[in-house]
């Protein structure tokens, strides 16, 4: 029964068809109610009315599109056809790895970056970091010319004030230091080492905001020599990461990234295991078998239970003390221990940590697995470029000189310490009161702010160079484009206030030079070879009477910087099929499936079911040879060291707490590790592998 | 009161229709719908003129649009590929002959004859009539008006049409009549589809063709 008092409404189509509750009219729902409330004309008619008399005028409109100018060059250069397309080979400079990589020009602008797959080891692959770099030189926020005393200025007069600072430091035997990022390039090295050998008391101080400077300490005390070992991802079956972060951040992720797949391939017969350890969410946990959330303060804790449980399995000694629970399920723990010792030989522990014991405890653990000699090499460590070893204790010294006001002249190149460094605000302090300060970075930033001079960097696009890949690949640099701005190079910068005015490229010839490489001298002559090193690319002068006839190979640059792409043939436009049919597939690709297949491998059912079975541990056959347990005599380093140091209260497994705690507790711990150190065990311990 | 408004109102209304008439009618004749840029024929910086160039002294397209083969622009010959001929041609036949005589005539050396349009292009090389350099001269580069602009969002190759033989004239017109050069065809989507599919059905220069009727291969 429906109330008719009030408003009804209604509940279902049958209900409102059944003629019960009252419906509005239809028609006079929206009823149109005249506006003028006259006859005649109303607004909506006197709109429509206007719109089509005024909005002809509009159609006046309709006319020419804007004009459009086409300017060519005056004088055409050969190799330059607009709207085409030139390659260059060169290194990428965005971090110290020193990917090679093939530079996209069009128009004089480098507009893309790819993985060089002729490098023996990056082998095609170029980080996202890298990819993005080429934005570097269209920065807004660049300098576009040198600063004095933060004023815009012309080179000459930033040159003269500085050679006359110079000169009178050099004469009072006054203090010169150089910060910068580690230096890969042999040529900067050798620039430098020069630069500075020109005064009585100058030193070269490098770090890294990516610091592996635990890794060098660490195996300082266990293998007596400060190196960072080259790691063969390939090689491992087992990888288990701590915190580090290889295939996005650490060390040399591209080759790692390439080593890693090349371990995962869906073909081969073995495909590794990859646990990762991590705080927070990194390419490389998402890529592992199995990621364990950890905290960064508990991942010391974790390290010494695996440690511990692999001890017992080698029945190695190692007195733990007595650490706290294990901070994950120890279950997880046990079965990677049974899985990396049953591939011991075959694994490949890596930590990411800034934590000199947990560096230390790693290797231990790398030892314990038989890493050394398999997976992780220390006999030829990743570069032999010296400055490569940046250290944390030497920049905390600087930091210390800088306060005391004993520095005359500081020379920052490549880092922004007042914004990396814990204590970076001390700096900044401190700074001001230098007298004089010359920084190399290509912006005003927190340090540059401080700068007496500002002498702007070529961008790594601009500029001639080499790098040492770390393996030793030399790999070398050549200007893509022409420099967008009033900046120099710094080795010209260098080789100016040494007094002996070179440019770039004469610079880097003569380090290849004095090394016994002389540049090729027949065109298409690309490679040479060093007595220990390999040469990748080495740019032959242009200026041949055959460069006529040479005219898609020839640079756009011939009259600035002689150099062409070291062999178009190989590094010509390389065209895969690709499905997806856009974008040119390039080996760095992760969106064509091509490049993704290359690199992860194909899922198939059947891939996939033999997968899923080697994700189940035990396996269902248990493994046929057994690695012989490595004889506890052969072990390089005393584990009661270790042992003591785990078990001293300070110094508990729970340093990595400590490490959350403060974050210079890396720095304030370095004076124990070093007296700690001092007692050299290891000199008297022979290692070979 | 209301019947005097609308007096207003149409009054208001019809002056802004004979308005926009007048202003319409003057622009009747360059009307176009948005885009088309049919007929257009802008005055260039240096009267340069094709019918000359490639019609009577029947120089190829290709000499000066050197990228038409190779590039997905035809390319605006720079300064220095007119200077390979007009390093010694300064004038034009008629007035260099002209000159010969009169200076049999008059019985003297031939002056050096230098167009005034031909002037302009050694003043973008700053170089003198003599081809010398002018002491203060800087270098500009010559800034010619583009003629065929397609918008930004299609894609167009020169290269792939030249090299499956369609004619330079079958989308330019006959420029080697043309004094100045204009666009004939209106360069909208439908000629360039319509062109596509006609090809398709009956092949170009004689071989049969697949010319992509794809959204994607223009827009993308
Ligand atoms: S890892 Fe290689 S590609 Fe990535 S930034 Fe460093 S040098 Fe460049």
């Amino acid at each position: 029964m429906v109330d008719n008092t009030r408003k009804a409404y209604w509940k279902s189509l049958a209900q409102r068809d059944d003629g019960t509750i009252p419906l509005p009219v239809a028609g006079s729902e929206f009823q149109e109610v005249p506006e003028s409330g006259g006859r005649g004309l109303t607004r909506r008619d006197f709109l429509a009315a206007a719109g089509f008399t005024f909005g002809s005028v509009a159609l006046t409109g309709c006319n020419r599109a804007p004009v459009e100018r086409a300017i060519p060059y005056l004088i055409q250069p050969e190799a330059i056809i607009p709207g085409r397309a030139t390659y260059y080979a060169s290194t990428c400079g965005a971090c110290s790895a020193g990917c090679g990589m093939l530079v996209k020009n069009r128009d004089g602008r480098a507009i893309k970056l790819e993985g060089n797959p002729d490098h023996p080891d990056s082998r095609g692959g170029l980080c996202a970091v890298g990819q993005a770099s080429v934005l570097g030189p269209y920065d807004s926020k660049r300098l576009q010319a040198p600063l004095l005393k933060s004023a815009s200025a012309k080179w000459d007069a930033v040159d003269g004030e500085i050679v006359a600072r110079l000169e009178a430091i050099r004469r009072d035997g006054g203090t010169v230091r150089f910060l910068s990022g580690p230096v890969t390039s042999p040529t900067m090295s050798r620039m430098i080492d020069s630069f500075l050998g020109t005064f009585a008391d100058a030193r070269h101080v490098t770090y890294e905001t990516l610091s592996m400077s635990a890794i060098h300490r660490a195996h300082e005390r266990t293998h007596g020599a400060r190196v960072l070992p080259r790691y063969a991802f390939d090689k491992a079956e087992v990888i288990v990461g701590f915190d580090a972060d290889f295939l996005g951040t650490w060390v040399s992720p591209v080759s790692f990234a390439a080593g890693w797949s090349a371990g995962r391939n869906a073909d081969a017969p073995r495909f590794s295991y990859h646990v990762q350890f991590e705080g927070r969410m990194s390419v490389t946990g998402a890529k592992a078998d199995r990621r364990i959330r950890i905290a960064p303060g508990e991942l010391g804790l974790a390290m010494t239970h695996l440690a511990s449980m692999l001890a017992h399995r080698a029945g190695a000694p190692f007195d733990s003390g007595s650490p706290a629970a294990c901070p994950i399920d120890a279950h997880l723990l046990e079965e990677l221990a049974d899985r990396l010792w049953h591939a011991r030989g075959k694994c490949l522990v890596a930590c990411g940590s800034q934590d000199v014991d947990e560096q230390v405890l790693c290797n231990f653990i790398n030892h314990l697995l038989g890493s050394y000699g398999a997976t992780i090499d220390v006999q030829h460590p990743a570069s032999p470029v010296e400055n490569r070893y940046h250290n944390d204790d030497a920049v905390q010294d600087l930091l210390r000189e800088l306060a005391s006001g004993t520095v005359d002249a500081l020379f920052i190149h490549g880092v922004n310490p007042v914004y990396d460094l814990p204590n970076g605000a001390d700096l900044a302090q401190t700074l001001p009161k230098v007298e004089t300060v010359v920084s190399f970075s290509d912006r005003v930033d927190e340090t540059s702010r401080h700068a007496t001079y500002n002498c702007p960097d070529h961008h790594y696009l601009e500029s001639w160079g080499d790098a040492d890949a770390g393996d030793g690949t030399i790999a070398f640099r050549q200007p893509t484009m022409l420099p967008l701005f009033d900046t120099r190079s710094v080795l010209e910068s260098l080789s100016i206030w040494s007094g002996r005015k070179q440019a770039a490229q004469a610079i880097v010839r003569e380090t290849w030079a004095s090394r016994g490489l002389k540049p090729a001298a027949r065109r298409g002559a690309t490679h040479g070879t060093l007595p220990s090193t390999m040469v990748l690319q080495w740019c032959a002068p242009t200026r041949s009477a055959s460069a006529r006839s040479d005219r898609s190979r020839s640079s756009p640059f011939e009259p600035h910087s002689p150099c062409r792409m070291a062999s178009s043939r190989s590094y010509s436009i390389r065209k895969p099929p690709c499905s997806t049919g856009a974008a040119r597939p390039t080996r760095g690709c992760m969106r064509c499936p091509i490049q993704y297949r290359r690199l992860f491998g194909t899922i198939t059912p059947a891939f996939r079911s033999r997968r899923l079975r080697s994700l189940v541990w035990p396996p269902a056959t248990s493994s046929a040879s057994t690695p012989a347990t490595p004889r506890a005599s052969s072990y390089p380093f005393s584990f009661n060291r270790v042992s003591t140091i785990r078990s001293s209260p300070s110094r508990s497994v729970t340093a990595g707490r400590r490490a959350l705690a403060s974050p210079t507790s890396v720095l304030n711990g370095s004076s124990e590790d070093r007296s700690w150190a001092t007692t050299a065990w290891w000199e008297r311990t022979p290692h070979r592998y | 009161m209301a019947d005097k408004g609308i007096r207003n109102v149409t009054a208001v209304l019809l002056i802004g229709a004979v308005f926009s008439v007048a202003t319409l009618a003057a622009r009747l004749g360059a009307f176009h719908l948005p885009g088309n840029n049919q007929g257009y024929s802008p005055e260039q910086p240096i009267a340069f003129s094709h019918r000359l160039h490639a019609g009577e002294l029947l120089i190829d397209c290709r000499y000066c649009h050197y990228g038409a083969e190779t590039s997905r622009h035809a390319g605006i010959p720079a300064s220095s590929v007119c200077m390979n001929c007009h390093t010694f041609v300064t004038d034009t036949l008629g007035s260099l002959r002209a000159e010969d005589e009169r200076a049999k005539e008059e019985e003297r050396k031939p002056n050096r004859m230098v167009s005034s349009e031909l002037q302009k292009l050694y003043g973008a090389l700053a170089l003198d009539d003599e081809m010398k350099p002018t002491p203060d001269g800087v270098p500009a580069p010559i800034e010619w008006i583009q003629v065929h602009n397609l918008p930004d969002f299609v894609y167009f190759n020169h290269s792939a049409h030249v090299t499956a033989n369609v004619a330079c004239e079958r989308c330019h017109g006959a420029v080697e009549t043309m004094e100045r050069v204009s666009q004939v065809e209106d360069l909208s989507m439908g000629w360039c589809v319509n062109c596509h599919r006609d090809v398709n059905r009956v092949g170009l220069a004689g071989r049969s063709v697949n010319a992509s009727l794809d959204c994607g291969a223009c827009h993308y």
